[in-house]
């Protein structure tokens, strides 16, 4: 399964859309700073793969882990600074505590058509899960 | 199948940036102060939502809302927290409160407790997330999709509000929504999005397969 990496590019798209169009109301809301964080590859149990069978992909993977990866403490702190963000960061991709750029396709034409595709269809279903959902955050 | 959507990523840019960011790069020690703030923290029980937020504590924080899927993990988390922050003993300042985002009752639950009991909120922080490698569903949606992305931001839609209200009352507040993400958000060549219906596409572990299949 890589459904993971789908999941967390679908994060990218709904938060730069949802950002791009509270940017453009014309009757602006109290403001909340949006941020997507990057904590980076970190040694935490998300990263390690208790199923996998072969020995060889555990090990490597461990010692990747081991070398580069960062400890839970360090990556923690990616969401603080989100948190403690400024105004600049608003719609922001942080990466290391500082904003960075999302993969360069998002920016083209067809990451914005993907993102419209994606921000419809999602509100779609959340729209079943709390009728009137869009109209209570004016989006 | 026509592909509408032809996707790209840079893999070598990627790869490079990556080793970069973790060669040379950490994220500074955070410094500044919570205090007065509310804030949430789903999936705090572990790994990097834990450590937040402790370093929440730690900066003063007034009053911290661990969000788990298990209540009892999450008393243990509290008690972790409380024991390694010295400057501060006030443990009622941390409260466990039950969200499991694979479901969408507990969610909408979640948030009208948020909007009953807390008189502000200054930051929701949604880091939890799955990584599974198995397939499995909830409410007739793939489990990654349900938790990572639709409860997560079915429950940021339904907080949104109550953090606007926040700086509305109380004006020296700046409310934040995190949400995190992934470099990993590079690495797919993100093929469903070529069908007509994403999510049906999504449900189809037949899809998946295929998709997977297609070299990611």
């Amino acid at each position: 399964m890589h459904r993971y990496e789908v999941s967390k590019l679908l994060e990218v798209l709904l938060v730069r859309e949802l950002v791009s169009r509270i940017n453009a109301s014309k009757s602006p809301s109290p403001h909340v700073t949006i941020t997507l964080v990057n904590p980076g590859l970190c040694n935490t149990g998300l990263a390690r793969d208790p199923k996998e069978n072969s020995l060889a992909i555990r090990l490597t993977g461990a010692l990747v882990l081991f070398l580069i990866g960062r400890t839970a403490e360090v990556g923690g702190r990616t969401l603080v600074l989100g948190a403690a963000a400024g105004e600049e960061s608003h719609g922001e991709y942080m990466s290391d505590g500082e904003n960075q750029e999302v993969e360069k396709w998002i920016y083209r034409d067809v990451g914005r058509k993907a993102q419209q595709k994606v921000w419809e269809q999602t509100m779609g279903v959340l729209e079943e899960r709390s009728p009137g959902l869009a109209k209570k955050v004016g989006i | 199948m026509s592909e509408q959507f032809t996707i790209n990523s840079q893999l070598g840019a990627n790869l490079r940036g990556f080793f970069y960011s973790r060669l040379f790069r950490t994220p500074s020690y955070p410094t500044q102060s919570f205090a007065k703030q509310t804030i949430i923290v789903t999936g705090a029980n572990s790994g990097l939502g834990l450590e937040a937020a402790r370093h929440f504590y730690r900066l003063n924080s007034a009053k911290l809302i661990l969000a788990v899927r298990t209540i009892s993990k999450g008393h243990i988390a509290k008690e972790d927290i409380v024991a390694g922050v010295k400057h501060r003993t006030d443990a009622d300042a941390i409260e466990v409160w039950p969200l499991d985002l694979a479901s969408t009752e507990s969610t909408l639950d979640f948030a009208e407790r948020v909007k009953k009991e807390l008189p502000r909120l200054d930051a929701l922080v949604e880091n939890a997330g799955i990584h599974n490698k198995e397939w499995s569903t909830s409410e007739g949606f793939e489990d990654t999709i349900q938790v990572n992305v639709l409860n997560t931001f079915l429950l940021a839609f339904s907080l949104l509000p109550k953090l606007r209200e926040t700086k509305t009352h109380f004006p020296d507040s700046s409310p934040h929504l995190v949400v995190m993400s992934s470099e990993a958000h590079k690495l797919t060549k993100f093929k469903e999005i070529n069908p007509l219906d994403i999510y049906q596409t999504f449900n189809d572990k037949n899809a998946e397969k295929k998709f997977n299949g297609q070299g990611r």
